[in-house]
């Protein structure tokens, strides 16, 4: 029977093997460039947190007395963070991942051992719950591995225990979604979970800073020096698989190999029991839950009866916004980012807050680079509510461009719909962080007209490029986030913020520093914010509306 | 009198010609049907007839009104319904059908509405969101709004996928009488019955071209009064 198992198992993973290899083979020429581009931005990023890690860590180390101590703790914590977001993570993909019922009614109309498939999808489950924290954690320990000098050896060691803590963290993840679909058999399980998520890591966030932890890194704060040493060399959650991977590490530095071996065991000992754990009780719960009748919650309009109703016509930009509206209210998925986005907010201001602001020439250049803060914030907003819009709405385009609409005024009302989404965090934030710092009436009333303009500007190109470059297909919409369209949209408006402010620098300095500016070199100046301005928002506009009635169908 | 009329479209999608200089007419009160393999340009055919697609080259005229000039106006008149319903899942049945009388600035007749409820029998699931529907469900109330609305041409790709019988039979029936009361509809289908029961005039498509454009009676008496079926292959396999 396990040879059979095996066998089914291998041949699922070859036909995924080959899912994978295909859509690399047979990519178009557009696919390849953004595959080639994708791959370039996470080489950059893992040799940037090589290099930045590798320079902290040699500092850290060579601090007295407390840097060996010290780079053990970041290590507790890095593991630690990243062993509950493999937890998070893998409770979220595994949702998904397990119970992607077009795939599984395929593979359960085959003769396959049942077995076969729940642990092709584990397997499934811990891939994709796992590639993104292996890339930010891979070149954080590789540095860690050069700086103290590791054996190659070593490092596979390492690696290995670092393998076995993501087996631990994806199956207790596993468990927990397996044991919530069998309370809960609901379609909006996943939505549910989510959101929960959301809310309690933006709330958690928003705690931990306002604990202000750079605090406890003041050896100032504590009475003596023997109180900070102990502090630093207590473990970072000692009865948790992260903690051992941690020893392990600390073990090879410190050449103490029965510390490793220790380690080593106690993690294998553990992943072996949560797997037989996951074969003998998960994998029964997971086709219990399978089996279950799966309801969706209604979303009935109790003051209406449209059996019975009779409609009246109402003006096209009414039945528009009527409809976009719903649509916007009943995704929750849509809405509780809003949660996320005033975690960011809050500790955005908290931070300003913390500043320290004296000066008029001080308060002038903070109030200047805090529009960059703001924009980038605006960007993470329009990311997360315009950008997506098109691919959420990409397979019923075919209907709108079947209604007697005119397409630009329709993209005009999508405009009126998603424009104070944007805008109405953008003023509060503004005002609320220029009274924070306290600038003089002008410089609010400038940078008030700046934001407003940005948000416009965002808000066209966000969607527009959302258009250009759409996620057809998506399990959730953090995928449409994070899609290709998602990150050029980001790194356009990086350029855009930074171009923007680029051009306001040289007045905004010659003010500072002589109250005074040229009046020509004022207008150039203008006449540059303006057609940045123009330029981001037209250009995407232009070719998005141009592709819409091209080939949206 | 001519409610259609294609003008030598062409249309190309990554360099690759879907359709090749496709010319036909339809007229008033004829059931027009476009047969043909899978790939050969139908869908294609009709997401341009729509206003959905345009054209790379040709153009379609719709009651002598130029689609690619008054694309507004020939769409008020069009009920289209694609080979891929989609609609919005997080509306209410209700709400979708609001939303489509509301875009086309129609008023709801309340009896047609209420008739053609029962004969798809949504009457429950009108109030219902649109993800708790099936296919065929979704694809009855894309039909309801279409018919609730009466276009002057209607435009079906596989209208009959998902549906259950009595809502066929009341599918035949209807599109029957409105072409009794002088409409036009184009039909888009692999079912070679539904084109031997309904059709006034037929077209068949292979890779891009149309090989074939007569009235049904017309193609019966080229081929000695052979079954569609047989008139189809033989058109297919010898590409005449």
């Amino acid at each position: 029977m396990y040879i059979s198992i095996m066998r089914d198992t291998f041949l699922l993973l070859e036909l995924q093997k080959k899912i994978f290899i295909n859509s690399f083979k047979f990519s178009t020429k557009t696919e390849k460039i953004r595959n080639f581009f994708i791959s370039f931005v996470a080489l950059v990023f893992f040799v940037s947190v090589f290099i930045i890690s590798y320079q902290v860590i040699i500092y850290i180390s060579t601090l007295p007395i407390i840097g060996s101590l010290f780079t053990i703790r970041i290590l507790g914590i890095a593991f630690l963070a990243s062993f509950v977001m493999l937890i998070f993570s893998s409770l979220t993909v595994s949702l998904s991942t397990l119970y992607n019922i077009e795939d599984l009614q395929f593979f359960c109309s085959l003769p396959l051992n049942l077995s076969s498939i729940f642990i092709f999808k584990f397997l499934l489950a811990v891939v994709y719950s796992s590639w993104m924290v292996i890339i930010i954690l891979l070149p954080f320990v590789l540095s860690f591995v050069f700086v103290k000098g590791l054996s190659l050896y070593n490092f596979i060691v390492i690696i290995f225990a670092i393998g076995l803590k993501i087996i631990i963290a994806v199956s207790i993840g596993c468990t927990i979604a397996v044991v919530l679909s069998y309370i809960f058999p609901t379609k909006q399980l996943k939505n549910i979970v989510l959101v929960f998520l959301i809310i309690l890591t933006s709330v958690g966030y928003t705690l931990f800073r306002f604990a202000e932890p750079e605090e406890l890194l003041d050896v100032d704060r504590f009475n003596e020096l023997v109180q900070y040493l102990d502090f630093l060399s207590k473990p970072v959650a000692q009865g948790i698989p992260s903690w051992w991977v941690t020893e392990i590490f600390r073990g090879f530095m410190v050449k103490q190999f029965n510390v490793v071996v220790a380690n080593i065991l106690k993690l294998s000992f553990i992943t072996i029991c949560v797997l037989i754990v996951l074969k003998i009780f998960v994998e029964k719960l997971f086709y219990l839950s399978l089996f279950k009748t799966t309801k969706i919650k209604s979303v009935e309009d109790k003051n209406k009866n449209y059996e019975k109703v009779v409609f009246k016509t109402k003006p096209l930009f009414i039945t528009v916004i009527n409809k976009e509206v719903k649509s916007l209210i009943r995704e929750p998925m849509q809405w509780v980012q809003f949660v996320v986005v005033v975690a960011l907010t809050i500790i955005y201001l908290f931070n300003i807050r913390k500043l320290p602001i004296q000066y008029e020439y001080v308060k002038i250049t903070v109030a200047f680079l805090n529009l960059g803060g703001i924009m980038f914030i605006l960007s993470a907003i329009v990311l997360r509510f315009v950008f997506v819009q098109p691919s959420l709405e990409y397979k019923m385009f075919w209907l709108i461009k079947s209604l007697p609409i005119d397409i630009k005024k329709f993209f005009l009302i999508k405009f009126f719909v998603y424009l104070p989404l944007v805008l109405i965090p953008g003023v509060l934030i503004v005002t609320i962080s220029n009274l924070i710092i306290g600038v003089e009436k002008m410089m609010s009333v400038i940078s008030f007209i700046i934001i407003f303009l940005s948000c416009i500007v965002l808000t066209i190109s966000g969607y527009s490029l959302g258009i250009l470059f759409p996620k057809k297909e998506y399990k959730d919409i953090a995928q449409i986030e994070t899609s290709f369209g998602g990150l050029v949209f980001l790194l356009l408006s990086l350029c855009y913020i930074i171009l923007l402010l680029s051009s306001l620098a040289e007045p905004v300095k010659k003010y500072v520093m002589y109250h005074t500016v040229d009046r020509f070199e004022l207008y150039f100046h203008i006449l540059l914010f303006i057609t940045i301005n123009f330029i981001y928002a037209f250009t995407p506009g232009y070719y998005a509306l141009k592709k819409f009635i091209r080939e949206y169908a | 009198m001519k409610s259609v009329e294609v003008k030598n479209i062409c249309k190309s999608f990554d360099n690759k010609k879907v359709l090749k200089d496709i010319s036909f007419e339809v007229l008033k009160n004829e059931i027009f049907v476009l047969l043909g393999p899978n790939g050969a340009g139908k869908t294609t055919t009709v997401k341009i007839l729509s206003g959905v697609l345009e054209p790379d080259k040709g153009e379609v005229y719709i009651f002598g009104k130029k689609v690619s000039v008054s694309a507004i106006e020939v769409k008020q008149v069009i009920g289209y319904l694609p080979d891929e319903p989609y609609i919005y899942n997080k509306l209410v049945g209700g709400e979708f059908i609001e939303f489509i009388m509301g875009v086309y600035k129609t008023q709801l007749d309340v009896e047609k509405y209420n008739f053609l409820l029962e004969q798809f029998e949504l009457k429950e699931a009108i109030n219902k969101p649109i993800e708790m529907y099936s296919k065929g469900m979704k694809q009855k109330l894309l039909l309801l709004s279409i018919f609730l609305r009466d276009p002057e041409v209607y435009i079906f790709d596989e209208p009959l996928i998902g549906l259950d019988p009595q809502s066929i039979s009341f599918f035949k029936q209807y599109v029957k009488k409105i072409t009794e009361e002088g409409k036009t509809v184009i039909l888009c289908t692999h079912i070679l019955e539904l084109a031997e029961q309904l059709a006034d005039k037929i077209a068949i498509i292979y890779d891009g071209k149309i090989l074939v454009c007569e009235p049904k009676t017309v193609l019966k008496e080229k081929f000695k009064n052979q079954t569609l079926e047989k008139i189809y292959l033989s058109v297919i396999n010898n590409k005449i």
